[in-house]
């Protein structure tokens, strides 16, 4: 494990009291409590998610590690992303939903004596019903822009991944703050904060199978005790050992030689390790584990959901090749760009 | 106040990542050293001295080349300059050995010498066993095979039955060992044997490590060809070998014990990652050189530099940890079967994008290609097979 497991170890633990205040109670709500509980325990700002330096984003990834242990359910990695874009522009520790690039919408922007605002649609944009901000691409090239989400309409739904998300209609809206980024640069670092977040689901979703096989009996003997099931488990642990380590060296993204390609990598092992891990976790499970009353569902659930966020593995792995020719043609060998990475 | 933060000590953000160590940092400090042995194997094969094979590691046998490594000290690195050594990090280990085995660079003659001998006589030696192979081993002069498996016993190693008793000179060695590479073109042998009787409870005890002359009288071997046409498997009979009391390595009944640190150090190490590498790089540049590379084509290779890149990531995890002393015999088994299961995959993947070459251009390949599906099969078995790697990690679950 690495050195900072233990930093990590305690990010869960809080992670724990926070999400199991709320899953016996009513939802109602919770998720703005949690928000602030999250805030509170400065897992989001002063430290936490609401980095505003690339060395920090280093950090912002052991928390999102650690934050993702449980069905979280909360939009913490795209609070990574807010400070980054928006520098000290964005409130600290604001609950802010994100509007990917890649969501059906239609935003205009009209800029006048008295600022900028917008007008338009965006459907399906997750956890906006439920925090304070929207960020939104600006009009002019690698911008980005912040909202309050009292000033747009939102109807509210939930999606198959559980999430709230929201279709947004805007007319003339302020826009509260403007920040300067690539998309290619926000999307890159999306895919190293959704890798981390998964790598942390997968330790969890690890542990409870392990357990499960050691206490539950068939043939009147542990699962644990049949080769066949141990070693499922095995491939699943050095799997989830392979995103952790990845997860934890793409976060250094800020010194890495292509902070593009890094990022791709990252998000194709974890993506394809979440396919297998999940799959021999339900099968280890059996029945109980595609309920709605047991956790792993849960959990099965948030990891497929991140698997798709910021383009899913496969996605990833046509940028990555697309970017191996472009790369290697100008005779950089295999072996140099897999040292250089 | 929130009080989910009772006795949990936070962690200072800045001080945790720079406490941590984590990234690449310390193996990505190392790029002169990393080009000056690129440069060299270049040049090697250039000037067609040597030539790239795949699965390097048994297939390329080349004294002469191993002792241009050791003049350069590239052998031995880590260990310590009173024994032919450099005192330098695992870290320049890595790079030396991923740059030899990507290339394919024969490194044979030399490699267990390097891997598991002398790390071994490091750790468990004596003095006088260190100062007499160490030096000679660090300038690629001598050469070491394994004499672990036996007729009976392969997986099921504990079940050796190849036999030390105690004589009058020091030790009398009765038995045979099989699978062993090398060894009819290495000076010594390290043998696993028994020197105590079997016990009910526990099979592993009573188990020693003995270093063979191979030379001595009573030693014969016999050569076995492998699916691939080459010579690099051998049988080896012990008759009544007669050895000095210090052939003993280690402590007597230690044997088992000594021999899993030995193996941790075959598992963990970048060769186990990249032993099919040289047919992927041959065939990844061709595609890439074609004017507009098939777009399947390019996702197979994509693949592999994936896998490759995740692989070697652990394998530097686990160099970090024996260098903090941990014990790191599942993480070894973790980089192994990972690492050898993707070699194998490699292989696939390499036909796939030959698939999608020209004609003329996949003849030229062909030959080196099927010699790497031959060879193929071997990578989930040598050093402990999938299943075994996966029954060394479930203990630690």
């Amino acid at each position: 494990m690495s050195a900072d497991t233990s930093a990590v170890e305690a990010i869960e633990e809080v992670t724990r009291a926070i999400v199991g205040r709320y899953s016996l109670e009513t939802k109602s709500d919770w998720e703005s409590q949690a928000w602030a509980d999250f805030a509170n325990a400065e897992l989001i700002a002063n430290g936490g998610l609401g980095v505003g330096d690339p060395d920090w984003f280093e950090y912002a990834c052991a928390v999102l590690r650690g934050a993702f242990c449980e069905e979280t359910n909360l939009p913490l990695v795209e609070a990574s992303l807010v400070r980054l874009i928006f520098d000290r522009e964005a409130p600290s520790a604001a609950a802010v939903a994100f509007v990917d690039p890649d969501i059906p919408q239609s935003l205009t922007y009209e800029v006048r004596d008295d600022g900028r605002t917008i007008s338009g649609w965006a459907t399906g944009v997750p956890w906006s019903a439920v925090m304070d901000l929207v960020v939104a691409r600006g009009s002019e090239p690698d911008t980005w822009i912040l909202v309050r989400v009292a000033d747009c309409e939102i109807d509210r739904r939930t999606d198959c991944w559980g999430r709230p998300v929201g279709d947004i209609r805007m007319s003339g809206t302020t826009v509260q703050a403007v920040g300067r980024m690539t998309e290619e640069r926000v999307m890159s670092y999306g895919r190293v904060a959704v890798a981390c977040a998964m790598s942390g689901t997968m330790r969890t979703i690890l542990a409870m199978s392990i357990k499960y096989a050691k206490e539950r009996e068939q043939f009147g003997r542990p699962l644990w005790s049949f080769q066949t099931i141990k070693h499922q488990l095995v491939v699943a642990s050095e799997l989830v050992k392979m995103a952790e380590r990845t997860s934890i060296a793409s976060a250094d993204i800020a010194r890495t030689s292509d902070e593009r390609m890094a990022s791709l990598l990252a998000k194709c092992t974890a993506g394809s390790a979440a396919t297998t891990v999940g799959n021999i976790a339900h099968h280890v499970h059996g029945a109980i584990g595609m309920t709605d009353e047991y956790k792993l569902s849960h959990l099965t659930r948030q990891l497929f959901m991140l698997r798709d966020r910021f383009g899913s593995e496969h996605e990833c792995l046509r940028e990555f090749a697309k970017g191996l020719a472009s790369v290697t043609s100008s005779g950089t060998s295999l072996w140099e760009l897999i040292t250089a990475l | 106040m929130f009080n989910v933060t009772e006795g949990v000590v936070l962690p200072s953000a800045p001080n945790t990542v720079s406490a941590s160590g984590e990234g690449l940092n310390t193996f990505k400090s190392l790029p002169a050293l990393r080009q000056q042995v690129r440069t060299f194997i270049e040049e090697e094969i250039a000037a067609q001295r040597i030539v790239p094979a795949v699965d390097p590691i048994p297939s390329g046998y080349d004294p002469s080349f191993s002792r241009k490594l050791g003049q350069k000290g590239w052998i031995g690195v880590t260990w310590p300059t009173r024994f032919g050594g450099n005192g330098w990090s695992p870290q320049a280990r890595f790079c030396i050995t991923e740059e030899l085995v990507a290339a394919g660079a024969p490194v044979g003659a030399h490699w267990i010498a390097d891997r598991q001998f002398g790390p071994l006589l490091l750790a468990v030696g004596s003095e006088q066993q260190c100062e007499q192979f160490l030096p000679q081993i660090a300038r690629g002069e001598l050469y070491c095979s394994i004499g672990m498996s036996e007729p009976h016993a392969g997986s099921d190693l504990s079940g050796i039955t190849t036999k030390a008793t105690v004589s009058e000179t020091g030790w009398r060695l009765e038995g045979r060992k099989i699978w062993s590479s090398r060894a009819h073109v290495s000076q010594l042998m390290l043998v696993l044997c028994r020197t105590e009787p079997p016990q009910v409870e526990d099979r592993r005890l009573g188990l020693s490590q003995l270093i063979v002359d191979l030379s001595l009288p009573g030693v014969t071997i016999t050569p076995i060809i492998s699916m691939d046409g080459e010579h690099h498997f051998n049988e080896v009979q012990f008759d009544g070998v007669q050895l000095p009391a210090d052939a003993l390595l280690g402590t007597r009944g230690e044997g088992w014990k000594q021999s899993s640190q030995e193996l941790a150090s075959e598992r963990g190490g970048p060769e186990r990652i990249l032993s099919s590498f040289p047919a992927l790089a041959l065939v990844a540049r061709r595609l890439l050189d074609q004017p507009e590379p098939p777009a399947e084509a390019l996702e197979a290779t994509a693949r592999c530099v994936v896998r490759i890149w995740g692989a070697r990531l652990l394998a530097q995890e686990t160099v970090r940890r024996i260098e903090l002393g941990r014990n790191v015999s599942a993480d070894a088994a973790a980089t192994k079967d990972l690492g050898t299961v993707l070699e194998t995959d490699i292989v696939d993947e390499v036909r796939r994008i030959l698939a999608y070459l020209p004609a003329a251009e996949r003849a030229g390949l062909a030959d080196f290609v099927n010699l790497a599906t031959l060879k193929a099969p071997a990578f989930t078995i040598s050093g402990g097979t999938t299943e075994i790697l996966r029954s060394v990690q479930a203990r630690d679950l």
